[in-house]
């Protein structure tokens, strides 16, 4: 049974699609307790169910059967509104592409989700992420003006300004050079170390996992290990 | 193309409706030619040559008996139809009626007796059946009719007299033997005589013309072509200028769908990428696609027009019987030149395939790798940098130029005002091009402003749509070009009609102030008057004298006394504004200075009076009641009324000389208020067909930003994703979308409002001469419903499209690929 205080937990969480035949198990009855404070990596090759597994435990989809809390929400019975509401208070994303909206400036992009929930911007908070993030010339930029990487940490200040329960990265750094690579992921390594954030992060990158307390591998759409790292890199 | 059966309806849709447009005004044009062909040259029936009097001639020997008779002899001529016609009141106990007054014609197929004989008698008459019906008279009744003189016929037949025996059927007419004419009307001679004969025209004009009487007559002898156009051309001014018009709505109506076709073509094109790569890859040659492409199109704009001629056709035959018994406008059915069915087909091929030109092009330069590339979609637009419109600009202020030429300058210098038209059709059309041309960097710049003020009320949904509205520029231009050039013409015809009634009610207003003018044959009695003013159709009466003066250095003036404080009788009593005693209140159109000394000479006596000008007086020249006694005591005394607002005219007419009979002599009366019923009537029916064809073509424009905003829903999955992950709840997905549309047709409304009320005032001014007043009327109420009807019409188009982006979850919108 699940530890009250996790950030993340499910029971028997499964997604299947088709029928009869055809049916694939994309996610197959996996259980875990992701905890607070905690940086989380999920690997596993393609089609191990590593990103349906964030993709339902952040509510971007729907589960077949199982149940899944963020908190002590359980969010496997929410409609999709309530959901919605959940998430945007709540959670934090960063995506591989298309983080950001191309018709608005870095600034805009990253006070989005707090426009959203109408919400007004902590000043200090948003001009502490945009510091350690390096933004602070970059904010009149539209996304089509910054480097990947840049983009990237524009994305990563998004998810973070909010203070939400969890964020979930979705291969962040898979379009990115190595060096880009090792700014972001020190720079959430440190959100984690410094400040408690909750991180889940989906990869297929060792080098990217390495980072992180626990490293959970997907296989078939079941957890095949789940290791906990001695020394995180950059910790 | 052939594949996307919905997407293609609209284009294929937008197109029939150009056609159709134009189609229906080259209809219309021709059925009211044949029918005024009818009305004007129909009572030459088949003869070969017709000698026409000029009646207001009376210094020679004129068509005579004697003369018939000798036209008659010749061995060219079988037969000849001399007539003559005029008016004469028809008396009864209680009222006169103008009567059409002719000579006993021939009956034909289409002027067939209805009941009795024909008159072969001295004291016999004939009527026609609307006379028979407005009189309620049986064969044997007793006529009276007064003209110069006054006398009792008896009515012995009835007929239909059609167009080939009157050009106002709907008249009351009246028949009678030469003699009788004569001995009513104190005329003699004839003024048309028609002569029919064996040979040709020619041969049989030749052989009128050697006879030497024919010289002494002054008539002119024309053949039977010649007279039915020079009759035709004295009828149809207007009725020209009025299908030049509805053609020029044709041209723009043709530019819309041109708009929506090439938009909808290039979405098509745009959506077919990889097929096409496909095409290229397995061999097909850059030509191929092209033409593959361009086929289409034509095949489409081929079917698309024969739909548009149907509907054109169908919307003409429609029209036809609504206006029956409009003298305006009538037109009798639907008739066909050759020219109405060719030139809208070629129209329709030619657009459909010009539309896809650069679409095709665009189609050959895909290359075959696209088909393995996914497809990306761009952020900004990097053509919306490029180039200096200069070319538009230029095009776009000649453009509204020459409207000014056209509006302002031509039909002052009173140059034909056939030509203000085409300079203002020409500067209004190519001004629309220009700015359609601009509408990529107009479109934006007004979306800016509006979308500013939406931000305030719409919120975060509000605002992403704001900047997602402008993204693509020549997208976001097309699309709200089609709307926009919908709502201009909307706005233009509801202007001009309103501008158009107003000036025509002005002039009708000026030419007869009064709703009814009351006279009689004999004096008008005291007691006539008194139950005049107690009538429950009155509003006001005013007591009129009449009488006519020379004025020094004016000419002849027709003077109308009246009292002030009876000024209310008139539709519009500030055109007598400062009348008093001494003064006389004239237009400009007397030619008299304002404030000058003038002395009236009638008769014997002479009066001193100052001269006073005001604009809306039109012909009228006032005196006060008790100044024009001065000049001319035994002044002719008349009524004028102004009816109560609501009054039906005719049957107010009816009453009031009932009333007035019964207390008195019988009267007549001039009533022009159930002139301006009709005109209303004729300008609302033909604004409703009007707008209900355009109202279609704003129907198109919508169809047209639902298909934009499908595909940009399309492309945007990702984004609408990466939203609906980070907390846009699908309520706000789908009113991000419906701002979005209702943004690009609010940039429609705004700039179709300003465009048509320009066009609408251009359009009248340049079709009205100078001498008229354009009385340039905005009908706010009207144009308030447009744009609401306009902004909900956008609205409801996003309406699909935005079910279909909130429905994906998020995360399969955010998967890549696919």
């Amino acid at each position: 049974m699940s530890t009250p205080g996790a950030a993340v937990r499910t029971e028997t969480l499964t997604k299947t699609y088709g029928s009869g035949e055809t049916l694939v198990r994309a996610l197959d009855a996996v259980s875990v307790d992701i905890q607070r404070g905690e940086f989380t990596a999920v690997m596993g090759p393609s089609g191990s169910g590593k990103s349906t597994l964030m993709h339902l435990t952040a509510g971007l989809d729907a589960a077949t059967s199982g149940r899944s809390w963020i908190g002590d929400v359980e969010i496997t019975s929410l409609d999709d509104k309530a959901l919605t509401l959940l998430r945007r208070e709540r959670v934090g994303f960063i995506f591989q592409a298309f983080n950001l909206l191309p018709t608005m400036d870095a600034r805009a992009n990253i006070v989005l989700p707090l426009k959203l929930a109408n919400r007004k911007p902590d000043d200090a908070w948003f001009d502490h992420v945009v510091s350690v993030l390096g933004l602070g010339d970059r904010l009149t930029h539209r996304p089509s003006e910054l480097s990947g990487g840049q983009q990237q940490r524009v994305a990563a200040a998004r998810a973070l300004i909010t203070k939400p329960d969890v964020v979930f990265a979705d291969e962040p750094t898979g379009a990115l050079d190595s060096q880009a690579s090792e700014q972001l992921l020190t720079f959430l390594r440190a959100s984690v170390t410094d400040l408690g954030q909750t991180i889940v992060m989906v990869t297929h990158d060792a080098n990217a996992a390495s980072y992180a307390d626990r490293v959970l591998r997907l296989a078939d759409g079941r957890i095949a290990a789940d290791e906990r790292a001695a020394a995180p890199t950059g910790r | 193309m052939l594949t996307s059966p919905r997407r293609l309806l609209s284009a294929a849709l937008a197109l029939a409706l150009g056609v159709g447009f134009i189609a229906a005004a080259l209809m219309l044009g021709t059925s009211l030619d044949a029918t005024l062909r009818a009305a004007a040259g129909g009572a030459i029936r088949d003869a070969k040559v017709v000698l026409t009097q000029d009646s207001d001639r009376s210094d020679a020997p004129q068509l005579t008996d004697t003369y018939v008779a000798a036209v008659q002899a010749l061995p060219e001529v079988d037969r000849v139809r001399p007539t003559v016609s005029t008016y004469a009141m028809n008396i009864t106990q209680s009222s006169g009626q103008m009567f059409a007054l002719q000579t006993v014609p021939e009956l034909s197929d289409r002027t067939r007796l209805l009941d009795g004989r024909l008159p072969d008698a001295p004291g016999e008459v004939l009527v026609n059946e609307v006379a028979a019906n407005l009189r309620g008279w049986k064969l044997g009744d007793t006529v009276t009719l007064d003209a110069e003189n006054r006398h009792d016929f008896t009515l012995v037949g009835i007929i239909d007299a059609a167009t080939d025996t009157t050009t106002d059927p709907a008249m009351p007419h009246a028949f009678l033997r030469m003699a009788d004419f004569s001995a009513l009307s104190g005329r003699t001679t004839y003024t048309d005589l028609y002569v029919h004969g064996s040979g040709t025209e020619h041969q049989v004009a030749d052989a009128v013309r050697a006879l030497p009487a024919t010289a002494g007559t002054n008539a002119a002898v024309l053949t039977a072509s010649e007279a039915s156009d020079q009759r035709v051309r004295e009828f149809t001014r207007g009725s020209e200028q009025f299908a030049v018009m509805l053609l020029a709505f044709g041209a723009v109506a043709v530019i819309v769908a041109g708009l929506v076709v090439a938009n909808t073509f290039a979405i098509l094109i745009a959506q077919r990428t990889r097929q096409l790569a496909l095409l290229r890859t397995v061999g097909a040659t850059r030509d191929q696609v092209f033409r593959t492409v361009i086929a289409e199109a034509a095949l489409l704009g081929l079917v698309s027009s024969l739909v548009g001629l149907a509907l054109g056709a169908a919307a003409v035959a429609i029209v036809a019987p609504l206006t029956r018994g409009s003298h305006l406008m009538r037109i009798d059915g639907l008739a066909l030149a050759p020219r109405d069915v060719a030139v809208p087909l070629v129209v329709g091929v030619l657009l459909a395939v010009v539309a896809a030109l650069v679409p095709a092009r665009q189609a050959t330069g895909v290359p075959p790798l696209a088909a393995l590339r996914p497809q990306v979609a761009t952020a900004v637009d990097p053509r919306a940098r490029q180039g200096r419109p200069v070319a538009a600009v230029a095009a776009a202020l000649g453009g509204f130029a020459l409207l000014a030429v056209g509006a302002v300058v031509l039909p002052a210098r009173e140059v034909s005002s056939g030509l203000s038209v085409l300079v203002g059709i020409a500067g209004g059309l190519i001004s629309v091009v220009a700015v359609l041309a601009l509408g990529r960097r107009i479109v934006p710049f007004v979306a800016r402003g509006l979308g500013a003020g939406m931000r305030r009320l719409g919120g975060v949904p509000a605002e992403l749509a704001a900047e997602n509205a402008v993204r693509n520029p020549g997208r976001a231009s097309a699309t709200a070009g089609a709307l926009l050039v919908g709502v201009t013409l909307v706005t233009m015809m509801t202007v001009g009609a309103a501008t158009g009634q107003a000036s025509i009610q002005r002039d009708l207003d000026s030419r007869f102030p009064m709703d009814a003018q009351v006279s009689s044959w004999d004096a008008l009695t005291d007691a006539q008057v008194e139950v005049a003013r107690t009538l429950p159709d009155v509003a006001a009466v005013a007591v009129l004298t009449q009488s006519s003066a020379e004025a020094s250095g004016g000419g002849w003036l027709a003077l109308t006394g009246i009292a002030p404080e009876e000024a209310g009788a008139l539709r519009t009593p500030d055109v007598l504004a400062g009348l008093a005693d001494g003064v006389l209140v004239v237009g400009p159109g007397a030619k008299l200075a304002d404030g000058s000394r003038v002395k009236l000479t009638s008769g014997a006596s002479t009066l001193d009076v100052t001269v006073r000008v005001n604009s809306g007086a039109g012909q009228l020249a006032a005196l006060t009641s008790a100044t024009l006694a001065e000049l001319a005591p035994e002044a002719h005394r008349s009524l004028g009324m102004r009816f109560v607002d609501g009054a039906d005219p005719v049957g107010a007419v009816d009453r009031i000389a009932t009333a007035l009979g019964e207390a008195g002599p019988g009267v007549d009366i001039i009533s022009v208020a159930d002139q301006r019923v009709q005109l209303q009537g004729v300008i609302d029916t033909i604004l409703l067909v009007v707008l209900g064809l355009l109202g279609v073509a704003v129907v198109i424009a919508v169809v047209g930003i639902g298909n934009t905003l499908g595909l940009s829903v399309h492309e945007r999955r990702q984004e609408s994703g990466l939203l609906r992950a980070m907390g846009l709840t699908r309520g706000q997905l789908r009113a991000s979308l419906g701002w979005e549309a209702a943004l690009l047709a609010a940039v429609a409304v705004v700039l179709g409002l300003v465009l048509g009320v320009v066009y609408g005032f251009a359009g009248v001014s340049s079709l009205v001469a100078s001498d008229a007043t354009v009385v340039l009327t905005v009908p706010w109420a009207r144009l308030a419903l447009i744009a609401a009807a306009a902004l909900l019409a956008g609205w409801l188009a996003s309406v699909l499209p935005s079910i279909r982006a909130a429905q994906v979850p998020p995360a399969a919108a955010l998967a890549l690929g696919e």
